[in-house]
């Protein structure tokens, strides 16, 4: 876990925007995967304001929302975060998944573990990291939840750790590095994901894919 | 002090005037604007706003209490306005990293921050829709700007 906020901590990225949540309970420790590299991976600045229209979130069509087969122990609801192969499934049961494209951690960002969903909120706040306040100073320091946030329009907070899954005024960024640990949806794909998934839900994030799958 | 509402028939044709032009600006060559805002006076100086703000933003005036109650817990990272060399205030534009002198204007009966060039109400003004010495709200004049910022609450930091 230590090393866990030394890497968020550093990364100052959106993922740090709220840090409160409760503790997991029956969650393994998650762990962080690889060292800080500055190789493949996409820098792409936040972009606070920005609105996203909807053609933008048309997705490439191995991204977009879609039932596929996936076969798996997990009982139906659970998440599984496919780091490496940039998909969220939740399992449905019989074999069948759905499954989002997703946005990633940079490398030294990305991690594995099981945790529960501990908090879901719409339209969440956000608070531009120091550096980028330095950058561009004209940002508001806090910005209600709305169209333009980085975080989008749904949030989902991972345990007690630092990471959530949200959204994303960006659809650009799905199916790439990007994040500082955190997976980021197009708005459409996280909303309906919320409306899926309680408080509760176990969310197994792993970095390769599962050799039942 | 609140804002006041009418600044007086010169004030309100010139700001009915410019706020007509504000739409016509991106399409066509504008016709020449009028002095800013010469005979009206703005309800707040330069001086009101000289200092250390904390700044957040909202767009859903649902939102508005407790985003006041956040940018009071921002000055740790405090939006500084500092005095302009020519008596107007060093602000941020959106978007635009280094602060500019802006000065406060007056026109239809509403008070602007922008651009000493510009007539009250252009396009890269801020409405002062509110302000009572420590808690000032913003809304800029461009739609597309409010629909990326939202409207600012900018509140006074201590000491």
């Amino acid at each position: 876990m230590g090393r866990i906020k030394v890497f968020g901590l550093a990364a100052l990225g959106i993922c740090l925007a709220a840090l409160a949540a409760p503790n997991m309970s029956g969650a393994t420790t998650p762990t962080v995967i690889g060292a800080p590299s500055a190789a493949d991976e996409m820098k792409v600045d936040d972009q606070p304001g920005y609105v996203p229209s909807a053609e933008s979130e048309q997705l490439d069509p191995q991204y977009q929302r879609q039932m596929v087969f996936y076969r798996t122990t997990e009982p139906p609801g659970t998440i599984i975060v496919q780091t490496s192969e940039r998909y969220l499934y939740l399992v449905q049961g019989g074999n069948r998944a759905l499954r989002y494209g997703i946005g990633v951690g940079r490398d030294g960002f990305q991690w594995k573990g099981l945790v529960k969903i501990a908090r879901k909120q719409e339209w969440p706040d956000w608070r531009p990291p120091p550096e980028m306040i330095e950058r561009q100073p004209y940002l508001p320091r806090f910005m209600a939840g709305g169209p333009g946030n980085p975080l989008g329009a749904r949030a989902m907070y991972l345990g007690a750790t630092v990471y959530r899954i949200h959204g994303t005024n960006q659809p650009d960024t799905i199916g790439s590095k990007v994040s500082s640990g955190c997976f980021r949806l197009i708005n459409p794909d996280v909303i309906d994901l919320y409306d899926r998934v309680p408080v509760g839900t176990r969310v197994i994030v792993r970095q390769a894919p599962s050799v039942e799958g | 002090m609140r804002l006041g509402i009418g600044r007086g028939l010169a004030a309100a044709a010139l700001g009915s005037a410019l706020g007509a032009l504000g739409g016509c600006m991106s399409t066509g060559p504008a016709p020449e604007p009028p002095p800013a805002a010469a005979s009206a006076r703005p309800s707040i100086t330069s001086d009101m706003l000289i200092g250390k703000w904390g700044l957040a933003s909202y767009r859903k005036d649902a939102d508005k209490a407790r985003t006041a109650a956040a940018a009071r817990e921002q000055c740790g990272k405090p939006y500084v306005i500092g005095k302009g060399p020519s008596g107007g205030v060093m602000m941020y534009q959106p978007d635009q990293s280094k602060a500019q002198e802006l000065v406060v204007k007056a026109g239809d009966g509403k008070t602007f921050i922008g651009p000493p060039d510009d007539p009250a109400g252009s396009q890269l003004d801020r409405q002062v829709v509110s302000f009572d010495g420590s808690t000032m709200v913003t809304q800029w004049v461009d739609p597309d700007v409010v629909s990326r910022y939202g409207t600012m609450v900018f509140v006074r930091c201590s000491g």
